[in-house]
């Protein structure tokens, strides 16, 4: 296996698509109950703490690309291939395809247990799962360009559903954000490190960096990007710690959609149902962001067939979503996601970086 | 190869059947549910329905089940009616006093749990048995018992969130805010077949109903927990102070009843003094005099100031009345609580620790009333 990767022409994609890939990829069902989980660690204060999140993303992502530039046209995969060898490079890809899985398999589970909450109860979750991941296997073998030109189509289909919030705002009541600052720094911290789940998805670049046509101008839709979906989380934090009851916050499942309950139009009474049907436009870019990076790994990785890689793991993902039902289960796989996440793609970076820096100093001294 | 993709993807297509489907020809929506107590800690649900029926000319009707919990009590009144019974439209949701009193919780708990009850349902008491009100068949009653509880509640409340529009968000909000005590409209009717109506604030300690004030002093509450527009008041000032000014004797009283709209008015609740627990509360209000029933020389600038200056003592002795009441009770509808969770640094407020303070608390009043115009005569 090639560190560097050698990308066709017309399969390269402009740097400015990362705005929207970011926008889609961070924003899932994360948003639908993350922040009460930052909520829990900081109380009222967790806006304080996305805030801390967000800076740190923006760091995580300049150390990303200072070790993408190390290198001519790689990404993760072949980098650890570079630095730790054959075997070891794998394993280590290997991990990273493994989370990705479980972080695919969470977003399904999660967005198929609130469809089944909120609109059918009786539905089984292998027909939506089949539904949606047919869609996922028919944009995904598409290639990146298919895969990406998703995540814009439906980035503009779903920002919409941000003006049905003009209710919830309305009824925020801002004594709750007092006392301000309250809790310790470390505190704060850890309500950060709670909000990863909600804000990961930024690691894409580590894979897609190859593809980009003109890798100058990538920093700022990339930043951008995480600013776009660092706000949204933000407004959501603000609205959920406003809307609900301090102590109410922690005991909703998905505060987010149920503030939409308040909402009622002249000609829709209610608004919750087709925000739940609109969501799926928020998750399947995700998802399908999620398979593309799977099935890439799984082609770096293990030289499997690109097409067959998606089949495969698309009838893996039906068959563990029509199986795991129970909500503790989910809420378990949730828990995986943000703690291996956290370690994983937050603090793996920055220890990756003076390996690779070691490596190219010995690299250079040797010639 | 490409016809095969095709009809296997359209396949896919009868997946919609996989839907459970719901006619609305075949629903019998709820639009209002009294609930009351019953024997062996069961509860009594009277359901107002709606039922799209295209023989009878009568589309609500009444049907009632017992259980002991809201579910179980809508099968039990299943077995009344060849509809199947739906809780998306419920619009009011009316409590016997008697359940109130045990508390209202494990009842918000049902309605928060499903998601197919919808929030914006307004909450309210009922004086006697909601299955009276329920059942009541009024003349004066054009629309069904169930839109004319939501409809009383909505137009008492010509604002958003104002008392006694009390929805399902904003009261769990409040249930569950430390420092703020929700309350409740209470309906009440005559027992000769009178019309049900809002008679008195239901005063709730937690989720406890523990006293009622007269609804009268809707304004009293909405004035500071609210920005309020175009809200009529009246008052009743002594008439002593006006000897000189009155031009003509209408009635011979020693009392001056006057109404106003309140134009514009903002209020809140200051804490002062922490550690002493004295609190401010400030009212800024601009009025527009509608009633005098005394002939007042209202051209001239210190009549109109005279009263002012009656109608802020008047107030203030309302708000005093108040609040000895509710501190009686230890209730805090007016979330003096809130203010002071805001500025408490030491650790989180509890409910238990505020309610040992509340009683001890001092309240000064910094009021200014401006009555700007008089309408079309002096």
């Amino acid at each position: 296996m090639d560190v560097n990767l050698t990308v066709n022409k017309n399969a390269t994609i402009r740097a400015s698509y990362i705005f929207f890939i970011m926008a889609t990829v961070q924003l899932g069902v994360g948003i639908l109950g993350g922040p009460a989980y930052v909520f829990q660690v900081v109380k009222q204060d967790a806006w304080l703490s996305i805030i801390i999140a967000t800076v740190a993303i923006m760091l995580n992502l300049t150390i990303m690309f200072f070790i993408l530039k190390q290198y001519k046209n790689a990404d993760i995969f072949g980098i650890h291939i570079d630095i730790f060898g054959k075997w070891l490079g794998k394993l280590i890809g290997s991990i990273y395809i493994a989370y990705f899985m479980l972080s695919i398999i969470s977003v399904l589970l999660t967005y198929l247990e609130v469809v089944n909450i909120f609109l059918y109860p009786t539905l089984s979750p292998f027909i939506i799962g089949l539904l949606i991941i047919t869609l996922i296997v028919y944009s995904v073998s598409g290639g990146l360009r298919a895969t990406v030109g998703t995540c814009v189509i439906f980035f503009f289909l779903t920002q919409g559903v941000l003006l049905f919030l003009y209710d919830p705002i309305q009824r925020i009541e801002w004594d709750h954000f007092f006392p301000c600052f309250k809790p310790p720094f470390q505190k704060l911290l850890k309500g950060a490190q709670k909000s990863t789940y909600t804000l990961l998805g930024f690691e894409f670049i580590l894979l897609i960096y190859p593809f980009i046509d003109n890798k100058k101008h990538i920093k700022l839709p990339t930043y951008l990007g995480v600013l776009y979906s660092s706000i949204i989380t933000l407004a959501s934090a603000v609205i959920i710690i406003g809307y609900f009851s301090l102590k109410r916050v922690t005991v909703v499942e998905w505060p987010f959609l149920t503030a939409f309950k308040s909402v009622s139009l002249p000609f829709a009474e209610r608004l919750d149902f087709i925000v739940v049907m609109l969501w799926m436009m928020v998750v399947l870019p995700t998802c399908v962001l999620l398979t593309w990076m799977i099935s890439q790994g799984l082609h770096r990785v293990f030289a499997i067939n690109l097409k067959m890689a998606v089949y495969g793991v698309s009838i893996i993902l039906l068959l563990i979503v029509s199986f795991l039902k129970y909500d503790y289960i989910i809420l378990k796989v949730t828990d995986y996601v943000a703690k291996i996440g956290f370690w994983l793609i937050f603090v793996y970076p920055f220890i990756l970086l003076p390996i690779v820096l070691l490596k190219n100093k010995i690299r250079g001294n040797k010639k | 190869m490409r016809l095969l993709k095709l009809t296997l993807l359209s396949t896919l297509l009868l997946l919609t059947a996989c839907l459970e489907s719901r006619q609305i020809e075949d629903l019998g929506v709820i639009i209002a549910r009294g609930t009351d107590k019953a024997e062996d800690d069961k509860i009594e649900t009277s359901l107002v329905i709606f039922q799209f029926e295209s023989q009878s000319q009568e589309i609500a009707k009444v049907v009632t089940g017992k259980g002991h919990t809201f579910k179980g009590a809508m099968v039990n009144a299943n077995y009344e009616t060849n509809f199947l019974l739906d809780e998306g439209k419920i619009q009011v949701e009316l409590y016997e006093k008697e359940l109130a009193k045990q508390g209202l919780t494990p009842y918000i708990d049902m309605i928060s749990r499903d998601p197919n009850t919808p929030d914006t349902l307004y909450l309210a008491i009922s004086d006697k048995k909601a299955k009276d009100i329920i059942n009541l068949q009024y003349q004066g009653i054009s629309v069904n018992i169930g839109q004319y509880l939501h409809g009383v509640i909505e137009q008492n409340s010509n604002q958003e969130s104002l008392f006694p529009k009390t929805t399902l968000v904003s009261f769990t909000r409040i249930l569950n805010d430390v420092g703020i005590d929700p309350v409740l409209p209470v309906f009440s009717f005559d027992s000769e077949g009178g019309i049900p109506k809002i008679t008195h604030i239901g005063l709730l300690k937690n989720d406890k109903f523990v006293g009622q004030i007269p609804i009268e002093n809707k304004t009293m509450i909405n004035l500071i927990n609210n920005k309020l527009k175009d809200v009529m008041i009246e008052f009743t000032i002594p008439a002593e102070p006006f000897k000189n000014k009155i031009k003509h004797r209408n009635l011979d009283s020693e009392k001056l009843y006057v109404s106003f709209m309140i134009l514009k008015s903002k209020g809140d609740i200051e804490v002062i003094d922490k550690e002493q627990l004295r609190f401010r509360i400030n009212l800024k209000a601009k009025l527009v005099l509608l009633e005098i029933l005394e002939e007042l020389d209202l051209s001239d600038n210190e009549t109109l100031h005279l009263i002012e200056k009656e109608i802020e003592k008047r107030l203030q002795q309302r708000y005093k009345r108040l609040l000895t009441y509710f501190k009686e009770l230890n209730v805090d509808p007016l979330g003096f609580g809130t203010e002071y969770r805001k500025v408490y640094r030491k650790g989180e407020l509890t409910d238990k620790q505020w309610r040992a303070k509340y009683p001890n608390i001092n309240v000064d009043y910094n009021f200014d009333v401006n009555i700007i115009r008089h309408g079309e005569t002096y």
